[in-house]
């Protein structure tokens, strides 16, 4: 699936495809690093949302939002976050959010590389099941466990 | 005779360092002529023969998009150094390739150092030198600039390839399609005259890398090539012949074990994190701030008590007068007022120095960038305004590592809207003489409306004064690093001998001119001197606001200081610090002084803000520009405080 760098989540990764600048600046972002093949991937957020870090090689580089929005990626596995899911199968890919937070979810047995299943989602209030056990997160919270969709 | 060799990298290759230890102290910066850019030029001595060395910007391509790439393409066209040193990083050295190929492209005469040898070897990653050079048919050194590796051996080789003059050809075998391309070209070019002396084979790959916009080619010529050739493609094919040829020798000549991440990773984790990292950024801030006012004071303070007791000594002691107060007031006052600058700057630049190499920089910059966004500033530019509370000089220079020019020419000329510490003073005897009662909440509104001056000035500036590229704020979060003292004190050291010798000249040439104002013609009588007389003649457009001529002097004299207003309030009203606040009450109404203290807040930035304007937009046209727009802005917004004043006070 092809979407631009600026709808990674944090932590995900893609595979450069093209870059839609005019000709100069896209010279400028190759000449950086930003080329076409390569592994990219989204690792630090703003406190402000924008602009955003990612790792290219060994390189760390901070691209802005409206710049990201044009450089589109390969993505192989979809990231979403528990907010976005419809009922199914996923896997916790990252639980961002404080250590308190971590360390109640790690009590409700969730933590990254679990297997979880959605059983609804109600505007973002989503219900789901671990280890036979049912639990419901408020959208808020949601937010903050992002997923991989298993197939089956 | 002396080799002229230039050094070109990528930004944060330890560039820098390099030139460092090749020069020693024996460097010096300038401008590029026509640009804000800096040019550090610096000269040594190897086997018997002279060397001058000249530091080219930070760049990733020739692209001549930026000024610095500009500076960087024009100076290796037209000057053909003898040898060009591209500093590559080892740990990011397929990056710095591009670079280099752009170069051998140009078919100088290049030398590649592969720096920071020794991070690539603790993280397991081996690269032979050898296999590099016998591709590209260039001496390739590994170098490191921390422990010192490999230095003597990129002498030898700059000497040789200086030495040599004439360039191995390096034949790179392009697709048949480029090879036809390339002869094509080359074959129209020999009907152009001027087009002889340039090297025809860069020309061509030049304009299919870069296209007609970047260099001044006819239009026959344009409309010829565009009607053979598919560009685009073409273009398209060059690059992915450029990577897969500089994967190749990456891949022949680089093992690596895989990369580690982890520290990297956490000490980010933590300095871009929203609570933590904005805590560490304000910390570092106070810090600067602190460190560059605080403990740089005691030592400006004793300066300007040494200066005092000279210009005591002297007094009187010259029967002439007026050269008795020529001396004592004019020049050793004058002298005084440019060295009381220099503890501060030599401390603000060591920390903003440490922050800038040890990496910090680029991730406060992170930190904030959206805050600023929308008056046209990066985050790069916050940490210079924060300054700027604290003293214009020292702000103005700190915008020195910003990026892009068209933003760090409007900061340059916004900070002064700053509120630094000087006008505090000024406040003061105002507020305490006319608004006891609301003192805090005046000085809140001065300060609030001092940084939306800034910021909106920034913007304005851009949209209608600043012309310039438009570049992409992208940068690289580079790996962190300690930075060495010997570094950090010779950037301080050339940046503060640089102030004295560009600004100090026209400091004290300006403080001298304020001397014969206020001496002349009646030999110190203020009140009927040429300043009293030009305090005169600005009444007709100063009255209506209840400012008469003795406050205009007062502004006047408040070009060499903004503190100076207060002082010389004194000496004109012939009161001292008890009587100031009924002298005051006596010329002025509440509503002329709430418009003065506004007006005093945006009004002309004193000579030495001035002269490190002139210093760092290298030209006097911005100077006078900012002259009359500081003058401008502040009449303006005078007349608009006294305006809304009368319907509150």
């Amino acid at each position: 699936m092809i979407i631009p760098l600026s709808s990674l989540k944090i932590g995900m990764n893609g595979i450069i495809i093209r870059l839609e600048f005019e000709e100069s600046i896209k010279e400028r972002f190759i000449a950086m690093g930003i080329i076409p093949g390569k592994k990219i991937t989204y690792v630090h957020e703003s406190p402000f949302g924008d602009p955003m870090v990612f790792k290219i090689e060994d390189n760390k580089i901070m691209i802005r939002k409206n710049e990201a929005e044009k450089i589109f990626v390969d993505v192989t596995e979809e990231i979403l976050s528990l907010e976005e899911s419809t009922p199914g199968v996923y896997k916790i890919f990252l639980i961002k959010g404080g250590l308190f937070f971590r360390k109640e979810l790690e009590n409700l047995n969730i933590v990254n590389g679990s297997i979880i299943n959605v059983i609804n989602n109600h505007f973002g209030k989503v219900s789901l099941k671990v280890n036979n056990k049912t639990i419901t997160f408020g959208k808020g919270r949601s937010k903050k466990i992002l997923v991989k969709k298993l197939n089956k | 005779m002396t080799f002229e060799i230039a050094i070109i990298g990528n930004p944060n290759v330890g560039k820098t360092s390099i030139f460092n230890i090749i020069t020693g102290s024996r460097q010096y910066i300038a401008n590029w002529p026509g640009v804000t850019v800096e040019k550090k030029v610096g000269s040594f001595k190897y086997k018997g023969h002279h060397f001058k060395l000249v530091d080219l910007p930070g760049i990733y391509t020739l692209s001549a998009q930026s000024d610095d790439e500009k500076v960087a393409r024009d100076y290796l066209i037209n000057e053909s150094p003898d040898a060009v040193v591209v500093v590559a990083d080892s740990l990011n050295l397929e990056r710095s390739m591009y670079l280099l190929m752009q170069i051998l492209e140009m078919n100088l005469p290049a030398v590649l150092a592969i720096n920071s040898i020794d991070e690539a070897q603790s993280k397991g990653k081996i690269i032979n030198p050898s296999f590099i050079s016998k591709t590209l048919n260039i001496p390739v050194v590994l170098t490191s600039a921390k422990k010192l590796i490999g230095i003597d051996i990129l002498l030898e080789s700059i000497h040789k390839v200086a030495e040599k003059k004439s360039i191995p050809v390096r034949n790179f075998i392009y697709t048949e399609s480029i090879n036809s391309f390339i002869e094509h070209f080359s074959n129209k070019l020999e009907e152009y005259d001027f087009l002889k002396s340039y090297d025809k084979r860069w020309l061509a790959l030049y304009y299919l890398e870069f296209g007609s916009k970047n260099f001044h080619y006819p239009e026959t010529l344009i409309e010829d090539i565009n009607s053979q050739f598919d560009i685009n493609k073409l273009k398209s094919e060059f690059m992915n012949w450029k990577f897969s040829f500089i994967s190749s020798i990456i891949k022949s000549s680089v093992i690596e074990k895989g990369r580690s991440w982890a520290m990297r990773d956490i000490l980010d984790h933590v300095m871009t994190h929203k609570v933590l990292g904005l805590l560490i950024y304000v910390v570092a801030l106070y810090f600067v701030f602190s460190l560059t006012f605080n403990i740089a004071s005691p030592l400006s303070d004793l300066i300007d008590i040494g200066f005092n007791y000279l210009g005591n000594f002297f007094n009187g002691k010259i029967p002439i007068p007026w050269l008795n107060s020529l001396i004592v007031d004019g020049i050793i006052g004058g002298v005084g007022g440019v060295l009381i600058f220099i503890p501060q700057l030599f401390v603000l630049f060591f920390f903003m120095g440490f922050l800038e190499e040890s990496g910090y920089l680029p991730r406060a910059a992170f930190l904030v960038d959206k805050l600023v966004r929308k008056f046209g500033l990066s985050g790069r530019s916050f940490m210079s305004i924060i300054l700027g509370f604290g003293c214009s000089v020292p702000a103005i220079m700190s915008t020195k590592t910003i990026a892009n020019k068209k933003e760090r020419m409007a900061l340059i000329l916004s900070i002064p809207f700053a509120s630094c510490s000087a006008r505090l003073p000024v406040y003061i005897i105002l507020i305490s003489a006319f608004f006891d009662k609301n003192a805090a909440t005046i000085l809140l509104f001065v300060y609030i409306s001092s940084i939306l001056l800034v910021l909106l000035s920034a913007k304005i500036l851009q949209i209608f004064f600043i012309k310039g590229e438009e570049v992409p704020f992208t940068i690289e979060l580079p790996r962190f690093r300690m930075p060495t003292f010997r570094n950090l004190a010779l950037y301080s050291w050339n940046r503060g001998k640089h102030f004295l010798e560009k600004a100090g000249g026209i400091i004290l040439i300006a403080t001298i001119f304020i001397w014969l104002l206020s001496y002349f013609p009646n030999n110190n009588d203020i009140s009927h001197s040429y300043a009293a007389y030009i305090g005169k003649f600005f009444e007709p457009i100063t009255l209506h606001l209840g400012w008469n001529w003795q406050t205009n002097i007062s502004l006047i004299f408040g070009a060499v200081a903004k503190e100076v207003v207060a002082s010389s309030y004194m000496t004109i009203l012939n009161v001292g610090q008890e009587g100031i606040t009924y002298a005051l009450q006596d010329i002025l109404t509440q509503r002329s002084a709430l418009a003065l203290i506004f007006f005093v807040l945006a009004y002309i930035p004193c000579f030495a803000t001035l002269s490190v304007i002139r210093q760092e937009t290298n030209s006097w046209k911005w100077l006078f520009f900012e002259l009359f727009y500081t003058l401008t802005i502040a009449y303006l917004i005078a007349n608009f405080v006294y305006l809304i004043g009368g319907i509150f006070l």
